[in-house]
């Protein structure tokens, strides 16, 4: 693996309805200094579209990590999931489902589901600013990811 | 003799029309042979269109061909005995129409000749409280299950607007920490602060709310135990506190051991953080039977609780102090006391005269009661 700082910035794709909570994201991780990009579905169905790069998203990078919110409108999040990891070429793509529930059903489905990891948003923007970094550090730092 | 005769045959004049019950004989075809005047309001029939008829006339008619096998294989072994018990039996009227009865069957033998009384009893009163139960039961599940679902969108909907409001002003601080006086920077932390309570408070909400729906099963649960697992959870407190604990046997109960948990740890954590700074505290946990039920305490030593506050303490959000003083929201005795009268207690502060605060709350002796 190539030292940090040389590496590419990383693909994310946030699937997120709320215009805050992508304002947001955006700018845990600015604060979080994790070099990135970033790509918005604002739906479960704009997340499909992008992932599998169909018409208008043909210019959609294929994303290094998905940040996913459950209750979307159109498609949820549970679909999402359930597509991505139903599809042998999307499936190696680590999904982390990042939503304001602690239910325990919501965490207990999307475990059964097969997402990567469940985290809930912290309401502490000094603590969400820790999530970013802990995120990079270990999906893109500690963690060997498959080659495409 | 005969007037024994006629004794009896009053005595059972007087028992066939007087009993609440509606009163058939049949021989062994089924022909009835004595019915009382209860089967006339019971059935539609008069005394007289009864006697003589077969009885599967009484019998709905879906049930005809079934009830005249039954019928006969019932004569061979005439055994007092409910008819279609856990069935929903009917009995068909004159006009038709059906009543719900329920039917006892005894074989007898007269003058050498088999014959079968049948004491049929009108039930559409409990058939009915029955449906109206079911109903209710019914209504229940729905409103627990909206209930449900509001602890859904109080941990989801209502937080994620609470989420936004922190998130941006702290941000704010961030970005412009620099450009802010002290007390916009103050202003800015009392936000925070309110949205993290409120969101405390929600959380705490939905707790007290899932404790109905969320129950377990009940299972024995040995309280001992549990309490010796809550001082080891607590032990960083106690520690710092250096606090004293007595600890009691315990019974086994029967109950949700998560819960009860819950119970102990709550009084555990106020007699931890309700001490007196003016002496070593201890605490004593113990349990006394009385009749059928157990009497557990929490005893302390600490503050206390004035008299006029010992039934306002338990109810949900009440504090009597301020948050500097004590931090909390004021929901875990609210939680004991739900548990508690899930469990079928009681739960209560007992008046005492030396400093600190005495909980105490009951649980049924194991196998004490059905439910």
């Amino acid at each position: 693996m190539s030292p940090y700082h040389l590496r590419r910035p990383i693909e994310i794709l946030l699937v997120e309805d709320n215009p805050a909570d992508v304002r947001l994201t955006i700018e845990a991780f600015k604060e979080g200094k994790v070099r990135h990009n970033l790509t918005v579905a604002r739906d479960g169905i704009e997340a499909i579209a992008m992932l599998y790069a169909y018409g208008n998203y043909a210019a959609v990078q294929r994303p290094d990590l998905v940040l996913l919110d459950l209750n979307l409108p159109r498609k949820d999040g549970r679909e999402v999931l359930a597509t991505v990891k139903a599809d042998p070429s999307l499936r190696s793509i680590p999904v982390i489902v990042l939503t304001t529930s602690s239910a325990e059903e919501d965490i207990h489905q999307c475990y059964e589901l097969h997402a990567n990891s469940y985290v809930t948003k912290p309401v502490d923007m000094d603590q969400f600013i820790a999530l970013v970094r802990t995120i990079d550090l270990f999906w893109f730092q500690v963690a060997q990811l498959p080659l495409l | 003799m005969r007037q024994n005769d006629s004794y009896s045959a009053s005595i059972f004049n007087s028992l066939m029309e007087s009993a609440p019950d509606g009163i058939l004989v049949c021989d062994a075809d089924g022909r009835i042979m004595l019915a009382s005047k209860q089967c006339t309001d019971l059935l539609g029939y008069e005394v007289s269109e009864l006697v003589g008829a077969s009885i599967d006339m009484l019998v709905p008619e879906s049930g005809r061909p079934k009830h005249a096998e039954l019928r006969s294989s019932y004569m061979k072994l005439p055994r007092p005995r409910p008819m279609g018990a856990g069935l929903n039996l009917s009995a068909r009227r004159k006009n038709g129409s059906s009543v719900p009865v329920e039917i006892s069957l005894s074989g007898t033998e007269v003058d050498g000749s088999k014959c079968v009384i049948a004491i049929i009893r009108d039930v559409s009163d409990r058939r009915r409280l029955e449906i109206d139960l079911q109903r209710l039961v019914a209504e229940l599940k729905r409103s627990n299950e909206e209930l449900e679902q509001f602890a859904y969108i109080a941990s989801h909907d209502l937080q994620e607007p609470l989420r936004v409001v922190s998130g941006y002003t702290q941000l704010l601080k961030r970005r412009y920490a620099g450009q802010l006086d002290d007390e916009a920077q103050e202003y800015i932390d009392f936000s925070v602060e309110g949205v993290k309570r409120m969101q405390a408070l929600i959380n705490d909400l939905l707790a007290y709310a899932r404790l109905s729906t969320r129950g377990r099963e009940f299972k024995p649960t040995d309280l001992g135990q549990l309490a010796k697992q809550t001082i080891l959870y607590l032990s960083p407190v106690i520690e710092e506190a250096k606090a004293h604990i007595e600890l009691d046997a315990l019974p086994i109960v029967m109950g949700d051991q998560s819960q009860l948990s819950q119970v102990l740890q709550n009084l555990l954590s106020n007699a931890l953080k309700f001490r007196s700074p003016e002496r070593p505290i201890v605490i004593k946990i113990s349990a006394a039977r009385r009749g059928d039920e157990w009497v557990i305490q929490v005893a302390d030593n600490g503050i206390g609780i004035a008299p006029e506050y010992r039934e306002r303490i338990f109810v949900a959000f009440q504090r009597l102090h301020t948050r500097d003083l004590y931090p909390g929201n004021g929901i875990g005795l609210a939680i004991c006391k739900k548990v508690i009268e899930r469990h079928h207690g009681r739960i209560w502060v007992e008046p005492v005269s030396t400093q600190g605060t005495v909980f105490c709350f009951t649980l049924p002796v194991a196998g004490s009661q059905d439910s």
